[in-house]
């Protein structure tokens, strides 16, 4: 049964994201400490130790942990009979959604998601969903015609 | 039946009931109609001057009449043998056809006024997830309404009729002891908020002046506050009973053929038809006093039934527990009575009252810091001079439903189990204060979830969280379940083989 991993490349593009994140709360903590000059005087390391030091901690964790481990562990399999998803780092789940319950499938490839990775698959059924993200295309496609497939052969029985 | 739609007779027959222009327009119709009347009576019915001064309101007033006139031509429906279709939506563009063997429930609900009038609502409700709330929902005349009825269940014509009733002295009696002051609470906020859309602020206001003015009278002796507190919980309560037995009052349920009829209620009468294949799941339903006196409820669920506003999906209303799944076992005999694989027991208990313990400490905590804080606002201190007893009893009267709880949860420690068996799934938690025990057939599960945190890896315990087929989202939690022992059992009922 083959086992599918979570493509590495929406990592960088993750990590710029939160690059870009803590790089606009520094502006506009600058912004805001300048508007609060006027009326009270604040010393400018507050802000660097009470504020952005704490977040940039957590980012660098989040990073350097989270991130990287949960891209490593997470793995799907799909198969005629059911669809199991192993995540999570702290917090361990498993899903397990019988293909007999799927009544659709919703595919999200975004346009340069062959080199970012950003390809999703959303598994519907009657009161619940499942969703398989950052998956590389070639995966995003298998699947998606495995569970259509599947769906198909269901219908013409 | 096409020939019956056709002139004026048919025009009239396949539109709804009149009744429903004003229901169209009501939203809007007291916002103006009020002050009309208002001006009407304050110039003494000289209509010339009131005409004069309010004709933008009249006018609007007519617009909105027209609307409603507009939108009831425009909506219609056909009656056929095997189905009925509905043109609904703004100018009746939207046309759904549905046939009676592909619906999941029916209903026809009649309140005091529509009983008067000759009208119905019906709705008919599918598995599939349509645009709107309900797949058809129509306000029609009885006649009409009534003859989809027979149409829908001339399946059940000469076949055999297994018929449950409850039995009036029980079900006064379980309500009254066994009633709910917080459904009680939710429905009289409910009936105050729409009161107060129709009467508006000001009269509100009066009316919570005069109360407020009796109440003062009765606070020489007693703190207002728990006087109030104890009228919100026998008024919720009270409340509560007076719409259980309403509701309930004349409840039967009938199996025939592959559906259950069911037909309850003394106020609004209502009548349902379920189609047994398209049950989700069916859930007994004990509050911790009707587990200690073995009475329970039976809810059912499908789409469509229940899911209107002041609407139960019950099965088998309040009754003896022996009782309820006998007649479980009538209504619906193809549901195997599943034994339990996995189950929390003494050494549990410890993991069930943690949490609830943590929170009993809120209140304690909370009466401390206030305690510290307040006496540094003088103007608190001077405008409550009893503010530290007033406290006191709130900090205890906050204390009683904590400590309920933990004594529910150590009871849930010995009421939590899975099992599986027969191609159904029996699952039994506990959530907040209500004890479930929920029989689902496992093509309706439509996902399985088990979440361990750190501490459950450790101590080989997880969460197990079932999804079942629903319009919006149904999931059952069962908390606590030996990790090793629960994927045994799933796996040798044929699920999660690739775990």
């Amino acid at each position: 049964m083959k086992i599918y991993k979570l493509s590495k490349r929406p990592l960088a593009l993750i990590y710029a994201l939160l690059g870009a994140i803590l790089f606009f709360i520094r502006f506009a903590l600058n912004l805001v400490l300048d508007l609060m000059e006027k009326y009270a005087h604040i010393h400018s390391s507050f802000a660097d130790y009470y504020v952005l030091l704490p977040l940039w901690v957590i980012a660098a964790l989040f990073a350097v942990l989270v991130l990287p481990f949960y891209f490593h562990k997470a793995g799907y399999t799909v198969s005629d009979k059911e669809i199991t998803a192993k995540s999570g780092l702290f917090i361990t789940s498993k899903q397990f959604m019988l293909t007999s319950a799927v009544k659709s499938v919703t595919c999200i490839l975004l346009p340069l998601g062959k080199l970012t990775g950003m390809n999703f698959i959303i598994l519907n059924a009657l009161g619940s969903r499942l969703v398989i993200p950052f998956l590389n295309r070639r995966d995003a496609e298998e699947i998606m015609n495995l569970v259509n497939n599947s769906i198909r052969s269901r219908i013409e029985e | 039946m096409k020939d019956e739609y056709k002139g004026i007779r048919g025009f009239f027959r396949r539109r709804q009931h009149p009744v429903k222009i004003i229901m169209y327009i009501a939203k809007y119709l007291w916002l103006l109609l009020i002050p009309l009347a208002k001006y009407l009576i304050a110039t003494q019915f000289d209509f010339q001057s009131w005409v004069k001064t309010n004709w933008v309101d009249i006018l609007t007033l007519s617009v909105i009449f027209g609307y409603g006139i507009l939108r009831w031509v425009f909506i219609y429906f056909e009656i056929e043998e095997d189905s009925i279709i509905a043109h609904t939506g703004y100018f009746g563009i939207e046309k759904t056809q549905v046939y009676f063997s592909e619906m999941s429930s029916m209903s026809l609900c009649q309140g005091y006024i529509f009983r008067l009038l000759g009208a119905c609502t019906v709705y008919i409700d599918t598995d599939a997830k349509s645009i709107q709330n309900t797949d058809i929902r129509l306000d029609i005349s009885q006649k009409q309404a009534f003859r989809i009825y027979e149409l829908a269940t001339q399946r059940c014509r000469n076949k055999p009729k297994y018929i449950f009733n409850t039995q009036k002295r029980s079900l006064l009696i379980f309500s009254l002891l066994f009633s709910s002051t917080l459904s009680g609470m939710l429905l009289t906020l409910t009936f105050i908020y729409q009161a107060y859309r129709i009467v508006g602020r000001e009269i509100e206001e009066e009316f919570l002046a005069k109360v407020n003015t009796q109440l003062e009278k009765m606070t020489l002796h007693i703190p207002k506050y728990l006087i109030v507190a104890a009228l919100v919980v026998a008024g919720s309560w009270f409340v509560s009973f007076i719409s259980n037995l309403l509701r309930h009052w004349g409840f039967s349920c009938t199996r025939c053929a592959d559906m259950l009829l069911i037909s309850s209620g003394k106020g609004t009468k209502r009548r349902h038809i379920i189609m047994r294949e398209r049950i989700n799941y069916i859930d007994y339903q004990q509050s911790m006093f009707m587990k200690l006196f073995g009475i329970c409820s039976v809810q059912l669920h499908c789409t469509g039934y229940g899911k209107r506003r002041l609407e139960l999906s019950a099965l088998v209303p309040i009754t003896t527990t022996i009782s309820a799944e006998t007649s479980v076992r009538l209504l619906m005999p193809n549901m195997p009575s599943v034994g339990y694989d996995v189950r929390t027991g003494w050494g549990d208990i410890r993991r069930f009252v943690t949490l609830p313990l943590l929170i009993c400490l809120l209140p304690g905590a909370l009466y401390e810091f206030l305690c510290r804080l307040i006496p540094r606002f003088e103007m608190v201190v001077k405008t409550i001079p009893d503010w530290k007893s007033a406290l006191t009893n709130l900090a205890v009267i906050s204390m009683v439903p904590l400590v309920w709880l933990v004594i529910v949860k150590v009871n849930a420690a010995f009421h939590t189990a899975v099992g599986f068996e027969g191609g159904h799934c029996m699952l039994s938690y506990c959530r907040f204060y209500r004890f479930h025990r929920a029989s689902v057939r496992i093509d309706r599960i439509s996902k399985i979830v088990i979440r361990r945190n750190p501490f459950q890896r450790m101590n080989g315990t997880c969460h197990l969280y079932v999804y079942t087929s629903a319009e919006g989202s149904s999931r059952h939690v069962v908390k606590g379940l030996n990790y090793e022992k629960l994927t045994r059992a799933m796996q040798k009922a044929g699920l999660m083989e690739n775990i």
